[in-house]
């Protein structure tokens, strides 16, 4: 098992600030909590797995949510945030593009408590796609 | 409401508590003696001591002050205000300011209930601590209601909808108090006119950071700046670094 180390997420790029419709004069980011700071991730060659996690400014309890057939996720106990997912790379041939895309619409079926989570989610595994799936030959 | 921690009430706490220990320890040792073995004149203290309502009183005074003791201890509060004024320094950092107050960072812990303003019940964000050492007599009290609807402030805003909240370019009031611009302080910052105008201390930018414990909302920090911008993401960045530990200091403050 290959471990990479842990990657810095920029947080204006993953989570970028909005002007609300009811307060326009006003800037709004998500939490800081909801942000997360670091991704990494490792691939498994024997079993095939690869794994991504996230590192956040708190960490919490995790518990484990599948959607089947090929992904698992780490949530926040309490937050749902997304602390971990891990999928086997041979049921998409190995195909990078496919891994991302099918991350992504997975992603849509996890329960978080609000949308912007799954977003910043998905931007931080975007931002690093390259490194993220590197290991996977 | 003064943000100063009172100070004076440690040492009578700590003679208390040495006081009811001791008394607690000679109780128990004369409860043990035997009536018959004593001097006849001392033999009537002795029974009042092993028979009348000495010892149950110790037994609950002496927990009941070591636990005033705890609670009183400030020392997670003294850490906090560091961090604050650690942060208040790196926002800040390069820009001049004539007075201390005239950049800020308050710290505002969620409640359920607070006499200081009415209706009492229902929520509300009161200030524990603020950076610097002035301007520390503070009536900002906002709502932080069940219902986002209701809740108020820079504070309330960040509360209700879990973000971090930015305002800046507001309406000096120190140089123009005028309707229109009270107006417009009160609709950017979230407030009603009434309590607009209560503040004219000349502050044009606001930021406001809900800080969580454990993956609960816990309260909300709040920087204000007499000067018409904040490095936003300075403070974000200062308080993403300094987070594990306030947290650790804010959980040692108790319920």
């Amino acid at each position: 098992m290959i471990e990479a180390k842990w990657e810095t997420l920029q947080a204006d790029t993953i989570a970028p600030p909005i002007q609300p419709s009811d307060a326009s004069w006003s800037t709004e980011r998500p939490s800081p909590y909801d942000i997360p700071t670091h991704v990494r991730s490792f691939y498994d060659s024997a079993s095939g797995v690869l794994t991504i996690e996230f590192r956040y400014i708190a960490h919490e309890e995790l518990v484990e949510f599948e959607v089947p057939p090929y992904f698992n996720f780490l949530l926040g106990k309490k937050t749902r945030r997304i602390f971990g997912l891990r999928f086997d790379v041979h049921s998409f041939n190995k195909d990078k593009k496919k891994m991302a895309e099918e991350t992504a619409k997975t992603l849509q079926s996890v329960p978080m408590k609000d949308m912007s989570t799954r977003e910043i989610t998905l931007r931080a595994i975007q931002s690093k796609e390259q490194k993220l799936f590197a290991e996977v030959a | 409401m003064r943000l100063s921690r009172l100070k004076w009430h440690q040492p009578i706490l700590k003679w208390a508590d040495r006081i009811a220990k001791g008394s607690s320890v000679a109780l128990a040792g004369l409860s043990k003696v035997s009536i018959a073995s004593v001097p006849a004149f001392f033999a009537a203290y002795l029974t009042d001591i092993q028979t009348g309502l000495w010892i149950p009183v110790a037994l609950v005074a002496a927990p009941t002050i070591a636990g005033l003791r705890r609670r009183a201890n400030n020392s997670n509060l003294d850490q906090v205000h560091r961090l604050l004024d650690q942060i208040c320094e790196e926002t800040f950092k390069n820009e001049v300011f004539q007075l201390e107050q005239h950049r800020r960072v308050t710290l505002f812990r969620y409640v359920p209930f607070t006499w200081r303003k009415f209706p009492f019940f229902g929520g509300w964000l009161i200030p524990i601590e603020r950076s610097g050492s002035s301007t520390r007599a503070t009536r900002a009290i906002f709502r932080a209601h069940d219902d986002g609807e209701q809740c108020n402030g820079i504070a309330g805003r960040a509360w209700a909808r879990r973000s971090e909240i930015y305002v800046d370019q507001l309406p000096n009031l120190k140089l123009d108090s005028s309707d229109i611009k009270v107006a417009e302080y009160a609709e950017k910052t979230f407030m009603s006119v009434h309590e607009a105008r209560k503040r004219s201390s000349g502050v044009q930018s606001l930021l406001g950071i809900p800080i969580e414990i454990e993956g609960k909302k816990w309260g909300v920090i709040v920087i204000d700046s007499t000067h018409p911008k904040i490095k936003d993401k300075a403070a974000t960045k200062i308080f993403r670094t300094l987070n594990p530990t306030l947290t650790n200091f804010l959980k040692g403050l108790g319920s």
